[in-house]
């Protein structure tokens, strides 16, 4: 197994990585590159709770390999703050009390940065729908589908904006 | 900050893949190569699937990544038929311009399939090819008719979607595309508010042609074929379903309660 040589952009900063074939994602972020903030519950794809941005789309980091990323652009939840700012998800999340053990949250921010993304204003079904792809088994969910709306309505207010001072 | 050591603390995600080879195959023939040389070759295609393949420890010796065979992305209309790229996704696929013109209910019943993550990097060829009874997209392809078309060293392979579930396939084999007759002007019309314990897809056509596929978790779905002109109110006979988790008598109340919910939606009764 030769390890493979793969170019890419990590939160906004290009970088070439080796990596071996059998490599996933997840550990490529949290134990090689120390970006610990996607959390591994399930290893299935199915709680959501290891999501990442690749090309602004949601990805379970548990089920992708490394490899996969060669010529991609990868959004972790540490890319998300910028100079100390936190981005107005993150703010959001906190103003709404949207966490209790914090576990599925960096997943929960970037679902809802894709969905932000493709859709600017959506409705309360398609917060839903899009938050659907990950699991919480704190908060029930109401907090985090507040959040989203506090951000859409004060989007649809001052336009987008990346990040609060 | 904090500096503690976070190993032991939280779960690692499977780290005993055995080491593997990578091919990012760039067409067809490229894969099909790669097919034929390896022992325990793996076809990657969206990857929501493989780790429970994984995980049940079924590990392949090569990952064959088809994501770069542009061919198999490509959704489009070939003389009297829908055909649908292996590669494409459920979100790009369920969301084609083409498909409520040419199949009214397609579209609703595949945006049902999975979650928003999951459908932005499933693949319906992916879909198919993991053979579980109870993934969605091998039975809206089989009540729809559907033909699957397999690359293979031999040439191409043509089966019906409906023949997939138990059939033998080449080992050296790439499904290429999913190709539904639309000449007939079909409709479909999808019940999955049980699944997975019981999902049903109903399709009929202009001739009077129609198809239930009922389908249980862990058994093969049925396919029930009728003709209208023949059976002016067909009523489905009884399955011995033999699911081994939920009771025949029951899957066959829910089968005739969806059938008749379904009767009514396509207006058939
Ligand atoms: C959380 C979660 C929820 C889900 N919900 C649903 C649901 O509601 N309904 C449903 O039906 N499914 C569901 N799924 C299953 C989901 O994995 C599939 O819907 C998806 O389409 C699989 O496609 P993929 O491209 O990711 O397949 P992959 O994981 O890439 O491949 C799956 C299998 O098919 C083989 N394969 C892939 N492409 C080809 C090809 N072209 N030729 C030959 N073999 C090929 C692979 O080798 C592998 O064995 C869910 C999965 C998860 C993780
Ligand atoms: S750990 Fe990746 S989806 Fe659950
Ligand atoms: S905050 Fe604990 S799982 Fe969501």
């Amino acid at each position: 197994m030769i390890p493979m040589e793969i170019d890419f952009i990590l939160n906004g900063r290009a970088v070439t990585g080796k990596v071996s074939g059998n490599l996933l994602l997840a550990d490529y972020l949290r134990e090689h590159l120390d970006l610990k903030g996607a959390k591994i519950g399930c290893s299935r794809g199915a709680c959501g709770s290891c999501t990442v941005l690749v090309n602004n789309i949601p990805i379970a980091a548990c089920s992708y390999f490394a490899f996969q990323l060669d010529g991609k652009s990868v959004l972790t939840i540490e890319g998300l703050e910028r100079d100390t700012t936190l981005h107005d998800l993150q703010q959001a999340f906190i103003e709404h009390a949207a966490f209790q053990c914090g576990y599925c949250t960096s997943g929960m921010i970037l679902v809802l940065k894709a969905m932000l993304d493709h859709e600017p204003n959506p409705s309360r079904d398609t917060v839903v729908e899009w938050i659907s792809s990950n699991i919480c088994r704190c908060t029930g969910y109401a907090q985090i589908i507040a959040a989203a709306e506090a951000i859409i309505a004060m989007r649809a207010n001052t336009g987008p904006t990346e990040a609060v001072s | 900050m904090l500096a503690i050591d976070s190993a032991g603390l939280v779960a690692t995600s499977f780290r005993t893949l055995p080491p593997l080879d990578v091919v990012r195959a760039e067409s067809v023939g490229e894969a099909l190569q790669e097919l034929r040389r390896a022992k325990r070759p793996a076809i990657l295609a969206g990857g929501t699937d493989l780790p429970a393949r994984f995980n049940v420890g079924d590990y392949p010796d090569i990952i064959i990544d088809i994501a770069k065979i542009k061919q198999l992305h490509a959704v489009f209309i070939d003389k009297s038929e829908l055909v649908i790229g292996a590669a494409v996704t459920h979100q790009s696929g369920s969301t084609h311009a083409l498909l409520p013109a040419v199949i009214p209910g397609f579209q609703e019943a595949w945006k049902k399939i999975a979650n928003m993550r999951i459908r932005m990097s499933g693949t319906l060829g992916g879909n198919i090819m993991s053979r579980r009874t109870r993934y969605e997209g091998a039975i809206l392809l089989a009540a729809l008719n559907a033909q699957l078309e397999f690359a293979t060293l031999s040439g191409p392979l043509f089966m019906a979607a409906g023949d997939l579930w138990d059939a033998e396939l080449p080992v050296a084999s790439l499904l290429q595309s999913i190709r539904i007759p639309i000449a007939t002007k079909p409709r479909l019309d999808y019940e999955r508010s049980l699944r997975p314990i019981f999902t049903q897809a109903f399709y009929v056509d202009d001739t009077g042609a129609g198809r239930l596929v009922s389908a249980t978790e862990f058994v093969r779905p049925h396919i029930w074929a009728f003709d209208r002109n023949s059976q002016s109110n067909p009523s489905p006979e009884e399955i011995d379903f033999q699911d081994p988790v939920t009771g025949t008598a029951y899957l066959n109340q829910v089968r005739a309660v969806f059938f008749m919910r379904q009767m009514t939606r396509l207006g058939l009764s």
